[in-house]
């Protein structure tokens, strides 16, 4: 798990310095991230691996954020583009809120908020977080479209 | 919110996504006390659900972009009109914008208007946008759709280009040859290259990205996410199944490289049928799967294609086609039988000798055959005299000797060859090569005697095939002298020489002086093999023809019977080949004896040996097919020769191409056919392509292309052009009487049909003492069912009815 932190957050750190302003998708981080790592921490499967670095991919996303946002508050900080377009897409996310949000989730249903976890930060497929949880996939579905709806209820408070 | 709320509220949301959208708010209003609670987030969730619901497909990252792109465009309708363009109705989203059918009142046109998502407006998409615009601007080709106008209105930022109707590639493949596909993909290629020159990357090809329009003019669509070359190219952008390795590395240069990838994979889907890839449930697994795994290996196609796509989807970018254009390049070879570029093989000379041949169908390939059996022959009778351990000088002669037949060999094939030789960037006619084969032989004293007595025995055999018989006479001569002077071996080979120098002779109607040339080989053969043989039995059908040729046809019916005989005993039932052979040639006899039922019969049992030993769609049934159409013509049954002719074809074109000499020599016959049927525009077309076909192979000064030209005659009387006819007439029978004379039957025969242009052409009198003149010739000398006598005997009773 550290590796794959230290992984991540070199990577986004140089997707955000050389990008600017253009929208990343976190799923092709992890996906680089797996392709400097798979072997080593035995990760063979890059299901597997995506599922791990969900939460380590939150963690520096928002990290960053935070940062960001205590540095230049006001300025344009690196987009991200995330798969929730529940707020208008092309708006950026308040990852902070977003994140918050997420916590909250996690208290009240905590197989939602990994749901959305997998899906925003491991970029797994509905059918890949099925197999990750050991779901059926038709309720991973219906489970997404709630936990969708209920950030996006939060995110427009 | 306690979880059990949280659960509560998810019911009631389920619940509410079960309703039809008029009665969402009477829902929420009769949610009593209870859940009073949960109504505010349970309101806001249903409004972002319902602004999300095109959300909710389990797709990859790509149908969440096309779902952004749906939503931002739901969220800003587009007006009715924008710059002047009435907005006609949405054909669909792509990664950087919607595309809108629109009209143009000035002038009066439909357009596609390609809108940009409004929600990129504030990034540097735009630039990309007005980049694209620009460089689209520059390209003119006929792939690749003009754009017109750059719009710029109510804050919105939009391309209007040509409408593009079509099938889409897939589709479009679906019904069509292996060939013509290949021929669409280098031209797919083609324009490709030519946005490339331009300094356009494409990015993004993939099959919904082509189309083919109504005039079967492939077109290359959405310059979407074009970059400038070498420009700024980080985003992870494209189709994920259609991405190159490079596209999926973040940072890693994008160039025209890029795109060869992706054509490489389309290629490899157009041709096979599918992607070398399962499509991968995520963009994950893709991205994974390009970077890692070379493209596996696609054998079934022929080796050439799987090295080229082979070439054009190698992992590292270094190791591809450096442009669209040499990828172009290579299917066009493909194509047309050429060896690849040196890019994509190594060039060894048994692969260049390999396409050179076929692209040069039968004649090549069996002079060819020829000289490799003479090499092989030499160089197993040295490995035998090194294990003997003896006559050790001999065995290095020998071996000078097969490295001297390669060299010659390869030298006469790089000759040819139009990449390496002389005759660099045209195709040289059959002729030519062999042509030049014999100059180079007379050229060179380096050439070991046994070598050049060799060479010409297979040039003469290789003239023998392609139906030039003064020339395989003339080299069967060298041939037979070249032997005589090397003194030492080469018996099976002389008496071959002799054989093929013999049937020169009857075919050329000199057979007459082939008497002694077939005793000869005769006593070569009997020397070799006393008792009886397959070559004494080719040896006694060849004795037959000259009998033939010397119009002692009764005679050569005997002979064939015993040759006939010979061969029913001596071929393995398995290859009856020599059997159906002589058949054939007895039943050509026979029609010349006027016993077409017999001769009929002894072709239909040709027929049923070739059928039974390669089956129905054979080659070699064609060849059947065409001697029994040109016996059922002597009858006449003009219906059903043309029938048999029609099968012959069917089996021939596909194997063998359009331009192959045998079909033009069927064509002559079809022509013939059609004429006497009426159907005069298919003489012509049939005439058309048989002059074509012959004038490529051999050039139009030939004698065969001049033999071709006699029922061109014919054809043009029939169209009522007489003047040409006439003036064409005169010309061939000139050339006829001054190589032949008067004493021959094609000079009866010629002038017998170019009496017909005579007397459409008004010249009736001479037209009728011409056609008296073939009559008087033929009559003495052909049985009275001989097909020439019985036409010029109906064409001389219809003329003389005519003047009276």
């Amino acid at each position: 798990m550290p590796l794959v932190y230290e992984q991540l957050r070199a990577l986004a750190g140089k997707y955000f310095l050389s990008a600017s302003g253009a929208p990343v998708a976190p799923t092709s981080i992890v996906h680089e991230a797996f392709l400097k790592l798979s072997g080593k921490e035995g990760f063979n499967d890059e299901e597997h691996f995506a599922a791990v670095a969900a939460t380590a991919m939150r963690q520096v996303l928002v990290d960053r954020a935070r940062r960001n946002g205590a540095e230049k508050r006001g300025g344009g900080w690196e987009r991200v583009t995330l798969s929730l377009a529940v707020d208008g897409a092309g708006e950026q996310l308040d990852l902070e809120a977003l994140d918050a949000a997420l916590g909250e989730l996690q208290q009240l249903d905590a197989r939602q908020a990994r749901i959305v976890e997998l899906r925003f930060f491991g970029g797994l497929t509905v059918p890949q977080v099925a197999r990750a949880l050991q779901l059926s996939t038709s309720s991973v579905e219906k489970e997404w479209r709630r936990a969708r709806a209920w950030l996006g209820a939060q995110l427009r408070k | 919110m306690s979880p059990e709320r949280h659960r509560r509220l998810m019911e009631l949301f389920d619940a509410a996504c079960e309703l039809p959208p008029d009665s969402v708010a009477g829902f929420l209003d009769g949610l009593g006390a209870t859940d009073g609670d949960v109504k505010p987030t349970l309101a806001k969730m249903l409004d972002a659900d319902r602004r999300s619901q095109v959300l909710h497909t389990s797709g990859g990252s790509s149908a969440i972009a096309r779902d952004l792109v749906a939503k931002a465009m739901e969220e800003r309708p587009l007006p009715a009109q924008l710059g002047g363009f009435e907005v006609l109705e949405r054909l669909g989203a792509g990664a950087m914008g919607t595309v809108y059918l629109a009209r143009q009142h000035q002038p009066d046109r439909q357009v596609a208007l390609k809108v940009l998502h409004p929600w990129l407006l504030s990034t540097r998409a735009v630039e990309r946008f007005r980049f694209e615009a620009q460089a689209l601007a520059a390209l003119q080709h006929p792939s690749i759709p003009p754009i017109y106008a750059v719009v710029e209105d109510a804050g919105h930022l939009a391309l209007a280009m040509q409408v593009v109707r079509g099938t889409g590639l897939l589709q479009w493949c679906e019904s069509r040859s292996f060939e013509e596909r290949l021929e669409l993909l280098a031209r797919i290629a083609e324009a490709v290259h030519h946005a490339h020159l331009r300094g356009l990357v494409h990015r993004d090809l993939k099959p919904e990205n082509l189309k083919v329009n109504d005039d079967g003019v492939p077109q290359v669509l959405d310059f979407g996410i074009a970059a400038a070359l070498g420009g700024e190219a980080r985003e992870v952008a494209g189709t994920p199944a259609y991405m190159s390795p490079e596209q999926v590395q973040p940072g890693a240069t994008v160039d025209v490289r890029s795109d060869v990838y992706s054509l490489g994979l389309i290629a490899h889907q157009v041709l096979a049928g599918k992607l070398p890839f399962t499509p991968p449930p995520s963009g994950l697994q893709t991205l994974l799967a390009f970077k890692a795994t070379p493209v596996p290996r696609l054998t079934a196609l022929g080796e050439d294609v799987d090295r080229v796509l082979q070439r054009a989807t190698r992992v590292e970018a270094a190791g591809r086609y450096g442009s669209a254009a040499e990828l172009a390049d290579d299917l066009w070879r493909i194509l047309r039988h050429e060896p690849l570029s040196a890019a994509a093989r190594p060039r060894t000379r048994a692969y260049v000798l390999t396409r050179f041949v076929q692209r040069h169908t039968v004649p090549v390939a069996l002079a060819v055959a020829a000289l490799l059996l003479l090499v092989a022959g030499v160089v197993v009778s040295t490995q035998q005299y090194l294990k003997a351990r003896a006559e050790r000088d001999r065995a290095e002669a020998e071996a000078r000797r097969a490295g001297q037949s390669l060299d010659f060999m390869f030298s006469v094939m790089n000759e040819a060859n139009p990449e390496l030789g002389a005759g660099r960037g045209r195709q040289l006619p059959i002729g030519e090569v062999l042509e030049r084969a014999s100059k180079s032989l007379d050229a060179r004293t380096d050439v070991d005697p046994r070598v050049a007595a060799a060479a010409r025995t297979a040039l003469s055999t290789t003239y023998l095939g392609v139906g030039e018989y003064d020339l395989a006479e003339r080299e069967g001569t060298a041939a037979v002298a070249a032997w005589d002077a090397a003194k030492l071996g080469g018996e099976e080979q002389l008496a071959r020489a002799l054989a093929a120098l013999v049937y020169a002779k009857v075919e050329t109607g000199r057979g007459g002086s082939a008497r002694p040339l077939i005793d000869r080989a005769e006593a070569v053969e009997q020397l070799l093999h006393p008792t009886a043989h397959l070559h004494l039995a080719e040896m006694l059908n060849l004795r037959a023809l000259v009998l033939r040729e010397e119009a002692k046809h009764a005679e050569a019916a005997l002979v064939h019977e015993q040759a006939i005989a010979m061969f029913r005993t001596l071929v393995p039932p398995n290859d009856t080949r020599k059997l159906w052979d002589a058949l054939t040639e007895y039943g050509i006899t026979l029609s010349s004896l006027g016993r077409f039922e017999d001769a009929e019969a002894a072709h239909r049992e040709a027929l049923r040996l070739v059928v039974a030993q390669l089956g129905p769609d054979d080659l070699e049934v064609a060849n059947v097919d065409h001697n029994l159409s040109w016996l059922l013509d002597q009858y006449p049954r003009p219906k059903e020769a043309l029938a048999l002719l029609d099968h012959a074809l069917e089996i021939r074109l596909p194997r063998l191409g359009k331009d192959h000499l045998r079909i033009g020599n069927q064509r002559n016959l079809e022509a013939f056919l059609r004429l006497e049927l009426g159907d005069v525009k298919g003489a012509r077309a049939a005439m058309d392509e048989c002059l074509r076909i012959t004038a490529q192979g051999f050039g139009k000064d030939s004698p065969r292309f001049k033999r071709m030209l006699e029922h061109q005659v014919l054809v043009l009387t029939a169209e009522g052009k007489t003047d040409e006819a006439v003036k064409l007439g005169d010309e061939i029978l000139g050339e006829q009487l001054a190589r032949r004379g008067e004493d021959h039957v094609v000079t009866a025969l010629m002038r017998s049909n170019v009496a017909e242009a005579y007397f459409a052409a008004g010249r009736r009198d001479e037209a009728v003492a011409m056609v008296e003149k073939a009559v008087a010739w033929l009559k003495p000398r052909r049985n009275p069912r001989h097909r020439g006598l019985t036409l010029a005997e109906e064409r001389l009773a219809r003329m003389r009815a005519a003047l009276r």
